[in-house]
Parts: C-alpha cells; structure tokens; sequence
C-alpha cells in the first residue's frame, strides 16, 4: 500500500503573495460573517460583547472590595485586566473546540483551508478584545490616576503571544473534537475550572506558597502579569515572564498547527 | 497543462467505527478498542484515469458506487489511502445544494463569501459582482438576506458564483437537478461555454439526459471501482444494461431496445422526492412521486397507466392505476405521467416499483416494466409490517375505572 500525499500534489504549487492575499480575504470575510450574522440582528449589536465582561467587572469589584476585601490596589483596573484576558481566551476556547465539526460543509470543501475554521474563532473573539482596550485603558488611567506610555509599547506584544498561544490551544481542540466529541463537554469544564485556577480576580499566589504551583506553572497566569504590569503597576512586563511566555506560546501554536495540518487530512473519514 | 486530471490507483478506505457514530468517552470505555482493524471498507480502490484540458467526463453509478467519494479526493478533501490525484490549476466546486450560504447574510454578502471560498480575491469578486448577480437573475432580492429564499434561488446564486471564479477543473455533483428548467438549460449553457474555453468538467448526475448535452466522455463506477471509461454512448449503453432495475432514475431498458419492442412504450420510470429530484431513500410519510413516460406513434388511444409498490417479501403493498384515478390520457405521442402520494406511509425496508401499461379497455399488455425501480423507506418505529401511519401512544386509567371514579364523585 503506498500512502501518497494527494494533499500537496492537489494544493497550489507555492505560496505566493497572491494566494497569502487570499488567504487573508478569506479570513477578513469568515470573520465579518462571523460578527454579522452575531449582531447584525440585535438592538445594541456588538456593544453586547462588552456588557458580559462589565457586569462581570462590576460584581467583581463590589464583592472582593466590600463583602469580602482583597486588599488588592486599584482592584478596578486588576480584574477589568483579568476578566477581558480570560473572555478572549476562553471564549475562543469554547467556540474554536466545535468549530471544523459546526462548519463541516466548509470543512469538506475543495480548496478550503479549515485551519481558518479555528483561526477565525480566535480572531473574531480577539476584535472583541482589541475593541474593549479602550475602556480598559480609560479604566486604567482614571484607576490609577495615570498611564506610563513606554510600558504600553510592549501591550501590543503581550497581545501578539496571547493570541498565538490561544490559536496552538484552538487548533489542537477543534481537531480533537472532529475525533472525540467529549472534547466539547471537556473543554466547557476545563474553562470554568481555569477562571478559578487562573488568578483573574485573586491576587497571583505566590511563589513558596500552598499551590504555588497553579499560579507560577499557568501561562495564562504569566499572561495576565504581564497585562497589570502594564496597566496597574505601569512597568515594563519582566523580562523573564515574557520570555517564558513567547517559547511557550510558539510551542504551542507549532504543535497546535501541526497536529491540526496532519488530522486535517482525514477530517472527511469523521465529518 | 492546466485543466488536466491524472488518477492514478486512488484508494481511499473507511473505518467502520469513524461512520455513523460518533466516537464518546463513554464508546471508547464499554468497548475498548477492538472493533478498529476489522471494518473497513473501501469507498473507492484501483481507480485510474485522465482527463485531458476541456473534456466533461460525466460520472455515473448506482448511489453508493463512491462517485462523491471520488469528486472529493479529486477535489483534495481528504487523503487518498492509496495512489494519487494530479490536478492542473484551480479548482472550482458544487457538490453540496446549501453550498455554504450563510442564512443570515444578504445575497451579495453571500457572493462575497463564496468567492473569496472559491479562491477570488475580494477585489476580483467586486469586478464581478455585477455579472454575477446579471447570471443569477436574483437582482431584486440581492439585498434581502438568504433565508428568504427558495433552494432555487439559492442554487443560482451558488451556481453563478461558481462559474464566474474562472476554475480550471470544475466539479458538479448532483446540483444541477435544482432549479427550474430554463436556469437549468441556461447553467448547461454555461458549462458547455466554460469547457468550450478549456475548463475540464466532472459532473455526476443521475440524469441521463443531463449528461448527454453536456458530456463527451463517461465514468461509469460501482461499487468504488471503474467499470468503463469511455466516449459517451458506448459507456451509457454498458451503465444502462448492467444496472436497469438498481437505479431509481434508471430508463426502463436501454432505449435502443425499446425502439424496436412496440409502438408504445414505457420509459423512465423513476421515483421521484416532493421537489421532483430523483430519490433513492424516503423517510416514512413523506411524499413521493413515481414518474413514468409514455411513449407512442399515436395510435393508442387512452391507455391505462398502473404503478404497483411492492415489499422486499414480494408483497404488493399498493396498486393502482390511471382509470381508477379517474385520468383519461387521450391521445399523445410522449406523455409524462407521475402519481404524487401525499404520505408514503410504509414500514422501513426495500421496495420497488413496477409500472404496467394497458389499452384502454384492459385485453392489451401494452407494456410491463417488473422492478423499474428501487427505494428504501427509513425512519418511523415499526417493529414488522407493511404499513406506518402516524402513531401516538397514551397512557392513562382504564375506562372502567375512570367511570367508576366519574360516579363516586358526582354522588
């Protein structure tokens, strides 16, 4: 039996710019889709997406700095930080694990790349982070009286690893799901163990503590440090933790999309 | 060269497990992983062909003969267990009705989609906006979402996109059906237009007809294997022989036989769904349309035309005929004759059809056609029997009792 590679014999020959170009069209477009067929239909439209994140921000900040104080400065800010990190991420997580076996028309299409499938998930949660910035950064400098410009340079790249770390999670997920369709109901409790696990609206546990581990082993911990050094504390995010983050977020998006590119292959024997 | 296809050997086989059921956690855990190596079967094996730039090669067989399976891996879903596929330029695809629509988008919003899906830049598909609605006919619902459509409407816009992406392989599967006759002639057109220009066609259809005007050559597949490759009517008359009584849309015999049996005739004898496209498998009580043609010199005058049902046992679970129903049909040379059952409301299992044609006084035989055709009913809990009505079950008190309760109270 030879196993031939029909897939790299049927793809165009090279990427050039134009099919680059595509690509990208093809992306901008699912994406559009994406947010028109969410909201083109409701009253405040895309506004919706910002009330989840606020009401969480409001019950958060009355709970941990009247009922039960955390004694955590500009707590405001902390969880605003914490509460729109983890709604891209997880949120990309819960729509990205479904989303080659929702769209399997598309999926089964000559010439569709489904790895945009998951990748548009991830972006279309992401617009709605970048569009929840602004209130962040506004929360931020009335918070805490002042924004430090230098260290908001490095926001952008704090933003760029999240999203290649959330990508290499999604496309592992939504590939697993095609096989395994447990992943779904898996993915749903993993997420709502990690809010607890991840440090959104506790102070980060530290180092030589009980459980220690949870915070400083938890890349989306170190995420989420690195966002309220910059808009709490105003310094630059440390080094190191950025470090880690960036091995571990091209790790993962290079396992993520090698293991989607292979499993991809045989999504039409399990769709 | 662009347009050519070269197969060479493609097998592609499925696991029995990966179909149908989805695997769980809790499959896994009951059943381990025995089941895994012992069933698998091959949807398509030792095909080997090419088509040169420009050819339509229309694809026929039996449902379930991989012609699908195979329009796929041409299309590169999916990959080959064994042998490849070669393709030359862009491909441009219709193998599914929906073909991707987005309900809530307007149709242009959806032109938009598609093409950028077919491959276009969204700068090319801006230049052909305007062509694109002009073929689709749909210029004064283009602003209204998609959802209002029909599945017509809808076919055309699809449709239009797809021919208006410039592919050099194009593939139809089975698409063609929907639509009304004069988009459909119009598409065929088209399609005609687009090889004439070098575009290669592959086009599966079980609609003879279809694949005369529009192809040049034949794939006739069963059972994952081809069984002739070659100019049309040589490969039609070899798919017309060897699978007459297994195709529901099949023509009763070879036509060329037909001729030369009588001065009338039935013909394609077919079942049909409730939007007139050829079926295989209905869901119990939904409707159905038998279809038969009858063809004369004119010399009969009102001929009686009987359709009967019967079960996989041999059981005639419904016969009926033209006079019974009260049609008379006069005089003719061709005459399309169907019988729509509102509810087809049988028990799951094989039926086929037989027709019967008869002069009108019943002492002449015109014709008889035994199992011209097949189709399988699914659904509906029927544990055995012919027949599956509507059923409800209900619960409750004896009536006795009921009564009795009724009196004590009223005392």
């Amino acid at each position: 039996m030879t196993r031939a590679t029909a897939a790299s014999a049927v793809s165009p020959s090279s990427p050039s710019t134009r099919s680059l170009q595509q690509r990208l069209d093809l992306l901008v477009q699912l994406v559009l889709r994406d947010l028109k067929v969410r909201y083109q239909r409701s009253l405040i439209g895309i506004g919706w997406s910002l009330l989840k994140p606020l009401s969480q921000l409001i019950v958060f900040s009355i709970v941990f700095t009247r009922v039960l104080p955390l004694n955590i400065e500009n707590y405001t800010t902390f969880v605003f930080t914490g509460v729109l990190a983890w709604t891209w991420f997880s949120g990309s997580m819960t729509a990205a694990v479904g989303s080659v076996t929702a769209n399997k028309t598309l999926a089964m299409r000559p010439g569709f790349p489904s790895v945009l499938l998951p990748t548009l998930v991830v972006a279309s949660q992401g617009i709605h982070f970048v569009l929840a910035l602004p209130l962040l950064l506004l929360c931020a400098a009335i918070d805490t009286g002042s924004l430090a410009l230098v260290p908001l340079l490095a926001l952008p790249l704090v933003v760029a690893l999240q999203a290649l770390l959330t990508l290499g999670i999604a496309y592992l997920l939504a590939a697993l799901h095609v096989y395994f369709r447990d992943a779904e109901h898996l993915t749903g409790i993993a997420m709502m163990l990690g809010f607890y696990v991840t440090p959104v609206f506790y102070r980060p546990i530290p180092a030589g503590a009980d459980l220690e581990l949870l915070t400083t082993a938890n890349p989306l911990a170190w995420l989420l440090r690195c966002y309220r050094e910059v808009l709490v504390s105003h310094h630059l995010p440390p080094a190191m933790t950025m470090a880690e983050l960036l091995a571990v977020s091209v790790l993962a998006f290079g396992i993520g999309l090698a293991v989607f590119r292979r499993a991809a292959l045989r999504f039409d024997e399990a769709l | 060269m662009r347009g050519a296809i070269t197969v060479s050997n493609l097998g592609k086989r499925y696991r029995k497990h990966d179909r149908g059921r989805p695997s769980s956690l809790k499959g896994r855990i009951l059943s381990g992983y025995k089941q895994q190596a012992q069933s698998a079967f091959w949807g398509v094996r030792h095909v080997t062909f090419s088509v040169p730039p420009g050819r339509a090669v229309g694809i026929v067989g039996t449902n379930g003969a991989g012609k699908s399976t195979l329009l796929r891996l041409i299309g590169g879903v999916g990959l080959p267990d064994e042998g490849s596929v070669t393709i030359e330029g862009r491909i441009g695809a219709l193998l599914e009705i929906d073909a991707g629509l987005t309900e809530d988008l307007t149709g242009r919003e959806n032109v938009r989609l598609l093409g950028v899906i077919a491959g276009l830049l969204r700068s090319e598909i801006d230049e052909r906006m305007d062509a694109i609605i002009a073929f689709s006919e749909l210029a004064t619902f283009i602003d209204e979402p998609v959802r209002t459509y029909s599945t017509g409407m809808r076919m055309r816009l699809a449709f239009s996109v797809a021919i208006h992406t410039g592919p050099d392989v194009l593939l139809v599967d089975e698409v063609l059906a929907v639509g009304d006759q004069a988009f459909q002639r119009k598409c065929i057109a088209r399609i005609r237009e687009m090889q004439a220009g070098g575009c290669t066609i592959l086009l599966v259809s079980h609609d003879e007809a279809q694949i005369r005007t529009i192809c040049s050559d034949v794939l006739f597949m069963r059972e994952g294997r081809v069984l002739a490759y070659g100019p049309l009517d040589a490969t039609m008359a070899r798919y017309s022989q060897t699978q007459a009584p297994d195709a529901p849309t099949a023509p009763a015999h070879g036509g060329e036989e037909r001729g030369a049996r009588g001065p009338i005739a039935l013909e394609r004898i077919a079942v049909h769904d409730d939007r007139g496209r050829p079926v295989a498998t209905i869901a119990s009580g939904e409707a159905v349309m038998l279809h038969a043609q009858v063809r004369q010199n004119g010399l009969a005058l009102g001929p009686i035309v009987g359709f009967a049902i019967h079960d996989a046992q041999g059981t005639v679970c419904l016969q009926t005929n033209t006079a019974l129903g009260g049609v008379s049909l006069g005089a003719f040379e061709n005459l399309a004759v169907s019988l729509r059952m509102e509810r087809l409301d049988l028990a799951p299992g094989a039926y086929t059809v037989s027709a019967g044609l008869y002069s009108g006084d019943w002492q002449t035989i015109f014709d008889f056609v035994n199992e011209a055709a097949r189709f399988d009913v699914v659904g509906a809990q029927v544990e055995a029997g012919v027949v599956a009505p509507p059923m409800t079950w209900r619960t409750g008190a004896p009536a006795d009792q009921q009564h009795a309760a009724g009196t004590e109270a009223a005392e």
